[in-house]
C-alpha cells in the first residue's frame, strides 16, 4: 500500500489515526492505521489494489479524440499520480477539449491553474494548437 | 563513472519539473534551496540556482526537483538543466551536509512548551506532505489563538496551500490543540 502519493498517515494524540491529502486538504479518520489508509482510498475513488475505479473514457472516443484521450490516460495522468490524481477526455468538440480531473485533483484549488498551465500546454505541444483551440475544465 | 541518465517529469505544478537520474544526489533525507548563499558548498545546486528564473532546486534520493517562476519557457530552460546535470552531477558528493541550515534542535530549545506541542503536530501530520513536493512551512508567531505561518519552497506559489491545505491544518489543530485556533498564511 504505497501508491498513495501526496498522502500523509499519522498518529493523532488521541491514538486515533488520520491520513491528510496535503495538496487538496482531504482527510480521513480511522481506529487504525488501515483503515484511516483505506478511508483515504474511498476519498479519493481508488480501490484497494490503488486503481481509480472511475472507468476510462478513451473506448468511447475515435481518430484524434481518442488518441487525446489516451494521452491524458496515460502520460498526463501518470504526472498528476503524483498527487494522485488522474485525468479523463469527456468530450471533443470543434477542437475544444472538455477534461476533468479527479481522484486527489477533485475539489483541488490547484487543479484549474494545473489544467490550465500545465495540462493544455502538454496536449498543445503534442497536437498542436489547431486541435486543441481551447480546454474546458468538467466537475 | 557511467555517464548521466537523465529522465524528466513534470509535476501538477506546472512550474516545477522533477529530474530523475540514474545516480543519487541525496543519499540520505531531503532538501530546499532557494538561495545561492544557503548551499555555496554544492556547487550543483548554485549551478542551478543561478540560472535566471529558477527560484528553487530541491534533492531526495536520485532526485532533483527544479522550480521557476513561470517566466522561462521550459523547452530553452530544460536544456539548460540537462547541461548543467550532465556537467555537474559526476562530481557530486550525494552524501553532503546541510550544515548551513539552522540547528533544529536548538532552535527548538527556545519553543514554549504549547508551541513545542503544535510543532510536534506539524512535523507528524503536516509536513512530510509538503515536503514531498519540495515544500515546507514555517511558524512566524503564536499570538492568542492566532497562529501565522510562512510556507517554504514549492508550496509557497501553491494555490492550493492558501485554500485546502491551510483549512487542512487548521482543523487538525482545532482537533488536536486548541478548539479556537485560526491559522494565517502569510
Amino acid at each position: 500500500m504505497s501508491d498513495l502519493q501526496s498522502v500523509v498517515i499519522s498518529k493523532k494524540v488521541d491514538g486515533s489515526w488520520q491520513a491528510l491529502h496535503v495538496p487538496s486538504g482531504k482527510v480521513s479518520h480511522g481506529e487504525s492505521k488501515d483503515e484511516a489508509e483505506v478511508a483515504m482510498r474511498d476519498l479519493l475513488g481508488m480501490d484497494d489494489a490503488g486503481d481509480f475505479e472511475e472507468p476510462l473514457t478513451s473506448d468511447r472516443f475515435n481518430g484524434l479524440a481518442k488518441d487525446i484521450a489516451l494521452f491524458l490516460e496515460g502520460p498526463v495522468s501518470e504526472m498528476l499520480a503524483y498527487h494522485s490524481g488522474f485525468a479523463r477526455l469527456e468530450a471533443y468538440d470543434s477542437a475544444i477539449a472538455h477534461i476533468r480531473l479527479g481522484g486527489g485533483c477533485q475539489g483541488c484549488p490547484s487543479s484549474t491553474i494545473t489544467l490550465i498551465n500545465g495540462v493544455q500546454q502538454q496536449l498543445i505541444e503534442k497536437f498542436g494548437d489547431e486541435n486543441i483551440l481551447d480546454i474546458v475544465p468538467v466537475s | 563513472m557511467d555517464p548521466v541518465k537523465i529522465k524528466t517529469q513534470r509535476t501538477p505544478n506546472p512550474n516545477a519539473w522533477k529530474y530523475i537520474l540514474n545516480v543519487d544526489v541525496k543519499s540520505v533525507g531531503k532538501v530546499s534551496y532557494t538561495e545561492e548563499s544557503e548551499c555555496g558548498h554544492i556547487p550543483l545546486a548554485t549551478s542551478l540556482l543561478k540560472m535566471a528564473n529558477v527560484t528553487q532546486v530541491h534533492f531526495f534520493e536520485n532526485v532533483i526537483t527544479v522550480t521557476q517562476n513561470g517566466a522561462s519557457d521550459w523547452t530553452a530552460l530544460d536544456n539548460s538543466i540537462q547541461a548543467v546535470l550532465h556537467e555537474k552531477v559526476p562530481s557530486h558528493d550525494p552524501g553532503f551536509q546541510d550544515n548551513l541550515k539552522p540547528d533544529i534542535t536548538e532552535l527548538r530549545a527556545s519553543h514554549t512548551p504549547e508551541m513545542l506541542r503544535i510543532e510536534d503536530i506539524l512535523d507528524r501530520e503536516i509536513r512530510p506532505g509538503l515536503q514531498a513536493d519540495g515544500g515546507d512551512l514555517e511558524v512566524i508567531e503564536l499570538e492568542g489563538n492566532i497562529l501565522t505561518i510562512k510556507y517554504q519552497g514549492a508550496c509557497g506559489s501553491c494555490p492550493s496551500s492558501q485554500m485546502g491545505t491551510l483549512q487542512a491544518i487548521e482543523m487538525i489543530l482545532r482537533n488536536e490543540h486548541n478548539p479556537y485556533m485560526e491559522v494565517v498564511a502569510v
